[in-house]
């Protein structure tokens, strides 16, 4: 579905999906970013069924991930950064699990 | 189309109330079509929290009346044929006000004395059951017997109901005219055809005046606006429903001092209820703008600062949706319930946001009053000559 036009000079950087480091371009996002490593699912459902981003563009919602302990991030709109720790959403993020979010 | 059909009693209105007044009366073996505008659950049903509430009401008479409303529900979930998502955890309704608690201490003991399941939570035991509760919040009166439910999917179970007991269900039908005979009516002239009958129930809601127009009857009912903002889905922040003791100020339109001018003119009290699908329902306000159900970006804004003021945490979370209903307001805040001077013509609306607690008991007293039974309590003061702007209806049995 998606192959990589061309290498571009950005600098390299690594990010943390689900705890692996991976190596990616800056300027990208992080959708496209854990495209590989996440096998495309990037959350749950309430219902526990797979899903990964669908339009890229920020309408659909289905790109939600926790960036830097943050939940109900949009994956497809966030930048890559340096060190930046992602994981995948599973079901609704919970008040009780964020340290130091709502304190 | 002209056809001509008959019907034992023909409902009009496809909400809570009409859904429920056609169940009811199906149930009791009544031949009815439920006529509705639209489709089902189409109007303020689906712009509502799902709220079965005795909260909203001082000790008295009025109070014992939505005790028993709110009894019909644990009876229907076992028969409705639809699973309403009813979540009986009960409401919390939370004091951020030192002047207002000695009226809830009052209402406590109030309605201990009508035998409800209530129970008082001083700051420190609010906090321990919910962590994220906001800091200025005194105190939380807990009616443990409220409940929740989805308003659309009781609608469905309802209609669904009626019409397993024989009910016909006519959506996407719109009523053209009554036909009366010797003062009484004798039939209903829809666009699908005419329906001849001896008994219509106007359950309407806020569209209920326009029909009762076309009858020479005034049904004074107003809209009165209310948002309803929904929030991305989320765990953990809230274990059941809350409400704040301003609601009931907001309700009975008294000036508040201790919110915001923009909170105070638009009739926001904080709202909360969580939903089965993990989202959060915030609210509300009141406000009287006609029939403009457009959210309003200063309203929402005030209603997300009030749900702040009760749960900070809210401040982290994205709102997904917003919109707008409007409830039946009459005059006394009490609905009309009632036969009318026109035989065979009954009223069954103005429940302004009591809508959803008391589809049930309206639906059964409906039924009572057309099967020609005298219900056993006092309901002069839902009578809808209390107003008088029509002439004296007929009693119960006459009509």
């Amino acid at each position: 579905m998606f192959t990589k036009v061309s290498d571009s000079n950005n600098k390299k950087i690594t990010i943390y999906f689900e705890d692996e480091p991976v190596e990616v371009e800056e300027g990208m996002t992080v959708a496209a970013a854990v495209l590989e490593p996440s096998h495309g699912w990037t959350r749950t459902t309430h219902g526990g069924h797979k899903r990964g981003a669908f339009c890229h563009m920020g309408v659909c919602h289905e790109c939600l991930m926790t960036i830097d302990g943050v939940p109900n991030q949009q994956a497809c709109l966030t930048p890559v950064a340096d060190g930046m720790k992602v994981y995948r959403q599973n079901g609704e993020p919970d008040f009780h699990q964020e340290e130091g979010k709502h304190a | 189309m002209s056809s001509k059909r008959t019907a034992g009693a023909v409902v009009i209105g496809g909400g809570a109330i009409g859904t429920a007044v056609a169940c009811y009366l199906a149930k009791d073996g009544v031949d009815v079509t439920l006529i509705e505008r639209g489709e089902f659950a189409w109007g303020t049903s689906r712009r509502c929290e799902g709220h079965i509430v005795t909260y909203d009401t001082a000790p008295g008479p009025h109070s014992v009346f939505c005790k028993r409303g709110q009894e019909m529900f644990y009876e229907a979930q076992k028969f409705l044929p639809v699973d309403f998502d009813f979540q009986p955890e009960g409401i919390g309704l939370l004091v951020d006000d030192e002047n207002h608690l000695e009226t809830v201490k009052a209402n406590f003991e109030g309605k201990k004395k009508e035998g409800f399941d209530v129970t008082l939570w001083d700051r420190e035991e609010l906090k321990q059951h919910e962590p994220n509760i906001g800091d200025d919040i005194l105190a939380c009166l807990n009616f443990n017997n409220d409940c929740t439910v989805n308003p659309m999917r009781l609608c469905y179970g309802l209609a669904k109901h009626a019409e397993a007991n024989g009910a016909t269900l006519m959506s996407r039908t719109n009523v053209t005219d009554f036909r009366m005979e010797k003062g009484r009516i004798s039939s209903v002239v829809t666009d699908k055809g005419e329906i001849m009958t001896e008994n219509v129930i106007l359950a309407s809601g806020i569209w209920t005046p326009q029909l009762g127009a076309m009858l020479g009857l005034n049904v004074p009912i107003r809209p009165r606006q209310g948002h309803v903002i929904v929030t991305e889905r989320s765990k953990g922040l809230v274990s059941k429903a809350y409400v704040e003791y301003g609601y009931l100020l907001a309700k009975g339109g008294e000036k508040r001092d201790n919110v915001t001018p923009d909170m105070d003119k638009f009739g926001v009290a904080f709202v909360l209820e969580p939903s089965s699908a993990g989202t959060h329902l915030l609210g509300g306000c009141r406000r009287f703008v006609g029939m403009d159900t457009r959210p309003h970006p200063a309203v929402m804004r005030a209603i997300a600062e009030r749900g702040q003021h009760f749960f900070p945490a809210l401040a982290d979370t994205r709102i997904i949706r917003c919109y707008a209903g409007v409830r039946p307001f009459t005059p006394d805040a009490k609905p009309i319930i009632s036969p009318t001077h026109l035989g065979g013509v009954y009223v069954a609306a103005g429940h302004e946001g009591n809508g959803i607690s008391l589809s049930l008991i309206t639906g059964k007293l409906i039924s009572d009053f057309i099967n020609g039974s005298t219900p056993e309590m006092d309901l002069s003061y839902m009578h809808i000559d209390r107003f008088g702007f029509n002439p004296p209806a007929l009693p119960i049995g006459a009509a």
